[in-house]
């Protein structure tokens, strides 16, 4: 059955900004605030810069230098102006945006050993295998086939919003993402049973 | 909204209208909801692709790099240059009053020898004058 559909749920809209006291009490060097933030937020900056950079270690240096962005602005941040977790977003999107760049620019020269998105053996320490094999699977998609996609699922932005950031118009984003998905499902649903099975021992234990 | 179109969306968006065009998904939900022996399978099908998507949103960080972030946190005292301002404010007084009271401890001199000083040397002057007077006369 059509579990989700139809019932929509805003999650761009009209929702408090859970992270606003902690960027009040960041300012004032409240170190307690720094790790809640951080708690509740390095693990999806992790995941998007993972996802978009497909270098674990290029992640990670994504998601620190997020933060440290953000440390250095919290005395200038505003209640009101953006939601922390869009800011940082968009901020590590960027950060990941000029790393692709630069590496598009040097691909031509050298093909990088992982090219085929294998992850390292270091990255799957504390990564369940089902999340490596969909991590996997992004990362064999073209980088604007995987940017559409990190903007628009994984970020929740609107398809407008997505074009504009991309630079592309809204029909050559949905191109996009059709292609995206299209190839992830091929990818996916040839290993869905074990995979389906994962994700769903892994939310009735969560 | 007919079902190529609703499938292109389905195919784009994937199972989740919260994902979908605003402007598209009061005439998707109608579609859906006339015609559920078309769209429901679809549907399925893309909101089984979303929940393996889902599924990879967080990655657990290392403590390693939990421990980097939270060393470049800002820091509690200098964190607002106001607090710095008035510390460094604190400091100036303080100096200046620990540097009036050390100097009035000082020994002070029973003599003043500045002005023997100065006295002989005007004398010396009156001498010159005198001669000088004396040598034009």
């Amino acid at each position: 059955m059509a579990k989700n559909f139809g019932r929509i749920t805003e999650t761009n809209t009209a929702v408090p900004d859970v992270d606003a006291d902690l960027m009040v009490r960041l300012a004032r060097g409240d170190k307690s605030a720094a790790r809640t933030l951080m708690d509740r937020r390095l693990p999806r900056l992790l995941g998007l810069a993972r996802r978009m950079l497909k270098d674990p270690i290029e992640a990670e240096d994504v998601a620190q230098e997020t933060f440290l962005r953000v440390w250095k602005a919290a005395d200038r941040w505003r209640p009101g102006e953006a939601k922390v977790e869009t800011w940082m977003s968009r901020i590590a999107i960027n950060l990941c945006y000029d790393r692709l760049r630069k590496k598009r620019e040097t691909l031509m020269e050298v093909l990088p050993e992982r090219m085929s998105g294998e992850p390292s053996a270091e990255a799957q320490l504390g990564e369940s295998e089902t999340t490596e094999q969909v991590i996997a699977a992004l990362a064999v998609l073209p980088d604007r086939q995987r940017m559409a996609l990190e903007l628009c699922h994984f970020q929740e932005m609107s398809n407008i919003e997505a074009a504009a950031i991309m630079d592309v118009s809204v029909d050559a984003l949905e191109s996009l993402l059709s292609r995206a998905r299209r190839k992830l499902r091929e990818t996916l649903m040839s290993q869905s049973g074990d995979l389906l099975t994962g994700f769903a021992t892994r939310g009735e234990e969560g | 909204m007919d079902i190529q179109k609703f499938t292109e969306l389905l195919n784009a968006y994937g199972g989740n209208t919260a994902r979908w065009p605003e402007n598209q998904r009061g005439d998707a939900q109608s579609f859906a909801d006339d015609n559920p022996e078309l769209t429901a399978p679809l549907v399925e099908a893309a909101s089984a692709l979303d929940h393996m998507l889902d599924g990879a949103r967080d990655i657990p960080a290392s403590d390693l790099l939990a421990r980097r972030i939270l060393a470049q946190s800002p820091n509690p005292f200098l964190s607002d240059w106001r607090q710095a301002a008035a510390a460094a404010a604190a400091v100036l007084v303080v100096g200046a009053m620990g540097g009036y009271a050390g100097g009035s401890l000082l020994p002070q001199p029973t003599t003043d020898s500045t002005e023997d000083y100065y006295a002989d040397v005007f004398d010396s002057l009156s001498a010159d004058w005198e001669f000088d007077l004396g040598g034009g006369a």
